[in-house]
């Protein structure tokens, strides 16, 4: 298990990473979140023995890897852009650190490539490859030697969206089939969804919210939080009183109410995804359309409700909707989240 | 038709300059050693280099230069990683420290070390005077910087990534060092190399004062068999070999350069914190500064020493005439540096035309050709020795039309193709790494060549440019093997009445030499200084 106490980073007194606190248990995939300049970066290459630490302390197991020169922690990283060694073939790459510690790599290697979908790709130089099958032989580079943690550095930011999306299921899929612990950084919030089991949210240098994913994804602890997750809007005051009443009737109606919001004094807003209001001619709040687009999969609708103002909102494919026509919402509570009081 | 025509246009006036005043002596050189008496006989070459003097000093000159290179390359890479790399408190100041020797009067040089190595010198009791070891000491003392130089740009803008991605691999410092660090730094490694055995291969006044007769390179043999011997031919047949080899090596050089992709991003690491593990680099580099500080520290002392204790007088005899000077240093000091002027922008105007030429985008596969062979044609002086060239100025443009024999810009245009290749290399990556789209979007926003050159070109090139006319300047003033050929007694420049002084008895005409040679370094040393100022990365970088 990684545990990370009190970690702080500074550079030439700028303090990029503040006073974080996390811990990695075994086997597990713990996504650091945040945006671009946040100190995410920074944290990994700290853990990975790049940066020095200004204050806290780092420890494996219980022992503190502070000390140690990167080379010895046995933490594997991978980079963005994967850096690869351009000079030696796909399989020197991969049995690159092997050959470090003297063992025996030719079946390791056909092994790793398997692994990772690359059959046939030792002889390749890095150059003739795609950015994806790039990053799938840094992935395989890093697992050689089976590192007690992987550091993996936005693994799939480098990459298009479609490959980004295939690339973050299989990442997840190799990382559990080999029991790695690992830590990921990335600002992309389905990245982290698709890979990772936890989550901690980075911001300005400190970490503002950590725990299992699903837990911090259905309660995000404020405002900037939600959106960065990947929330539409944060509603508040009469706005958020009215869809809560709206979620309410629902649950008088009988249907299930997933919303655990607590004591409504507690709650200063509610989080709404785009899709948590949803066209349906039983629902209790009314509105009138804005504008519509249709999409692959559903019709999106940005709705004026009265009382909560301008949210968005969606129908089903096969409807038709034109600015100006009335049409009556009911909430998804499982699509909503409260932001509490601090 | 009109990207040929304009290719032809600018290389009209370089390759013409080139043509006649290199060419045209070195091939004047050659044929010297060929025709005898109007007729082609090449066994006088042949027998020339049957001679057991000549082995002996073709074998010297190469195993002298490749020990030399050797040890500039071990001793100038710990450095190179210490200024280029570390957060090193000063290391601006001591990188511009190290640039000074190598811009340094040849002569003067010479004279440094025969006073830090002669009997009563500081290190008089290694007995080292008048030995290979000096001459070796000389010539890594000059080339180090070199090879600091051109590595360390490359290891400064070398992406430290593979570098952590491999120690986080589980490789320690010495196998990050062997497997990632050393194969990409290898393409500079070679480059510097191949250039400084170049230089150590074609010294000359470091080897002419150190070695003196006995020791002598194929460079100073070929001076000593024109001016003392008088046997031309043995000297012209000396020369085709220096050429052969030379150009063969200039080839493989060429091959072996790295070519960077000139338009990619390069980025430049932040210096990293010193560590313990950066002790050995660090010693090396105290090192390397006290074997360059000694000699000039030795030379800039001894010229204030006199037999009446310390004083001025070595100075204050520079405005003087005797019996072995026609002319006072001080005059000779303004020849020098009004030829220096001359050359200079001589050597800047040929320089500019040709690194625009070579630079430009070829579009098709000849005109790229044609751009290959001008850039190698215009690298030849880099190779073909100054004594050569001194030489062949004054057998081929003695005689009409080319009668230049008293004209006062004869030195000056030996000088100038002496620093060309210097100019040419500071500006082509500069010109290389400007990305040909924005001369392209420039052109699409309506704006004429010349307008895209003012608004793309001029404002990344003016500073290299300053830069290059600096260096042109420090390598002019210094310049001896074509020289000492060309000058006219009347009109010495200061490396050669440095040498005169310096080959005449008497202790007041060698404390004059001494003064002089601080003169003249503190001159070179101050415009080098002023061009890292501007801290134009490929200064100095073959």
């Amino acid at each position: 298990m990684l545990t990370l106490t009190d970690v702080s980073v500074a550079y030439d007194g700028v303090v990029a990473v503040d006073d974080v606190s996390l811990e990695v248990p075994d086997g597990s995939i713990l996504a650091v979140l945040g945006p671009s300049g946040c100190g995410k970066s920074t944290l990994l290459r700290a853990v990975a023995g790049l940066e020095p630490l200004t204050a806290g302390s780092i420890a494996f197991d219980q022992v503190g890897v502070d000390r140690l020169p990167t080379h010895k922690r046995g933490f594997a990283l991978m980079f963005q852009d994967g850096q690869l060694f351009g000079h030696m073939s796909v399989a020197r790459n991969v049995g690159y650190a092997l050959r470090l510690r003297r063992r025996p790599s030719d079946g390791r290697v056909a092994e790793l490539l398997a692994l990772v979908g690359l059959e046939g790709y030792a002889d390749r130089l890095p150059a003739t490859l795609s950015g994806g099958e790039r990053q799938r032989v840094a992935l395989a580079r890093a697992l050689a030697v089976e590192p007690r943690l992987l550091l993996l550095d936005e693994p799939l930011s480098a990459l298009d969206a479609g490959l980004r999306e295939r690339l973050a299921v299989d990442l997840r899929e190799i990382l559990h089939a080999a029991g790695t612990t690992a830590l990921m950084v990335t600002h992309d919030h389905e990245e982290a969804f698709h890979v990772a089991d936890r989550l901690a949210v980075m911001r300005e240098g400190r970490v503002v919210q950590s725990g299992p994913i699903a837990d911090v994804w259905a309660a995000p602890v404020d405002t900037e939080t939600a959106l960065f997750l990947g929330y539409a809007r944060v509603l508040t005051g009469r706005a958020a009183a009215t869809v809560l009443a709206a979620i309410e009737t629902r649950d008088a109606s009988g249907q299930a109410g997933a919303l655990d919001t607590g004591r409504a004094e507690d709650v200063v807003g509610i989080a709404v995804r785009r899709s948590a209001l949803v066209a349906d001619e039983r629902g209790p709040l009314l509105g009138s359309v804005e504008s519509a687009r249709a999409t692959p999969e559903l019709v999106r609708l940005v709705v004026e409700v009265g009382d909560v103002g301008l949210v968005d909102a969606v129908a089903p494919r096969d409807s038709h909707w034109g600015p100006g026509e009335k049409v009556r919402l009911s909430v998804d509570p499982t699509r909503v989240a409260p932001i509490p009081r601090i | 038709m009109r990207r040929w025509l304009t290719l032809a246009l600018l290389a009209t006036g370089p390759v013409l300059v080139v043509g006649v005043f290199f060419v045209l002596p070195v091939s004047g050189m050659v044929a010297r050693g060929f025709f005898a008496d109007g007729v082609f006989d090449p066994r006088g070459v042949v027998e020339v280099l049957t001679r057991p003097r000549v082995a002996r000093v073709a074998w010297f000159t190469v195993w002298s230069a490749g020990t030399a290179t050797a040890l500039a390359v071990l001793l100038g890479l710990p450095v190179a990683n210490v200024l280029h790399r570390l957060a090193l408190p000063g290391r601006r100041l001591i990188r511009a420290a190290l640039l000074v020797p190598f811009v340094l009067p040849t002569v003067v040089v010479g004279v440094a070390f025969r006073l830090l190595l002669g009997e009563g010198g500081p290190l008089g009791f290694l007995g080292l005077d008048g030995t290979p070891v000096a001459i070796i000491a000389g010539l890594v003392f000059f080339n180090v910087a070199v090879v600091i130089r051109a590595v360390g740009a490359a290891w400064e803008s070398l992406d430290t990534r593979p570098a952590e991605a491999a120690a986080a691999l589980g490789a320690t410092p010495a196998q990050v060092w062997w497997t990632v660090t050393l194969p990409a730094l290898r393409p500079a490694i070679v480059s510097a190399a191949s250039v400084v055995f170049l230089f150590c291969a074609t010294a000359f006044g470091i080897v002419l004062t150190l070695g003196g007769v006995k020791y002598a390179t194929v460079e100073t043999e070929i001076y000593l068999l024109t001016t003392t011997l008088f046997d031309l031919q043995a000297a012209a047949a000396l020369s085709v070999l220096q050429l052969v080899v030379v150009v063969a090596l200039l080839g493989l050089a060429a091959r072996l350069r790295a070519t960077p992709d000139a338009t990619a991003n390069r980025s430049t690491a932040r210096p990293r914190r010193i560590r313990s593990g950066d002790a050995p680099a660090i010693v090396v580099t105290v090192l390397v500064l006290a074997m360059v500080a000694a000699p000039i520290v030795t030379l800039v002392l001894g010229s204030f020493r006199t037999d009446a204790g310390w004083s001025l007088l070595n100075y204050r005899a520079l405005n003087h005439v005797n019996e072995a000077l026609p002319v006072p240093v001080t005059d000779a000091l303004i020849t020098s540096l009004r030829t220096a002027v001359d050359a200079t922008w001589m050597a800047l105007s040929m320089g500019l035309a040709v690194a625009v030429l070579v630079t430009r985008r070829s579009q098709t596969r000849g005109e790229r050709r044609a751009r290959g062979i001008l850039d190698g044609f215009f690298m030849l002086p880099l190779g073909v020795s100054a004594v050569t060239l001194g030489f062949g100025f004054l057998i081929t443009l003695d005689h009409p039309p080319l009668d230049l024999r008293d004209s006062p810009l004869l030195v000056p245009i030996a000088q100038a193709l002496v620093a060309l290749p210097l100019v040419v290399r500071t500006l082509v990556p500069v010109l290389a790494g400007i990305d040909d789209r924005q001369r392209q979007a420039a052109a699409s926003l309506g704006a004429s060549p010349w307008r895209a050159l003012l608004t793309v070109d001029l404002p990344v090139v003016w500073k290299p440019l300053l830069a290059a006319s600096g260096f042109a300047f420090a390598a002019s003033l210094g310049e001896f093997g074509a020289t000492s050929f060309l000058a006219r007694d009347d009109h010495p420049t200061v490396p050669v009445v440095i040498f005169r002084l310096i080959g005449h008895p008497g202790e007041l005409n060698y404390g004059m030499a001494l003064a002089a040679s601080v003169v003249l370094a503190t001159a070179t040393a101050v415009v080098v200084l002023a061009v890292e100022r501007l801290r134009v990365p490929s200064v100095g970088a073959f």
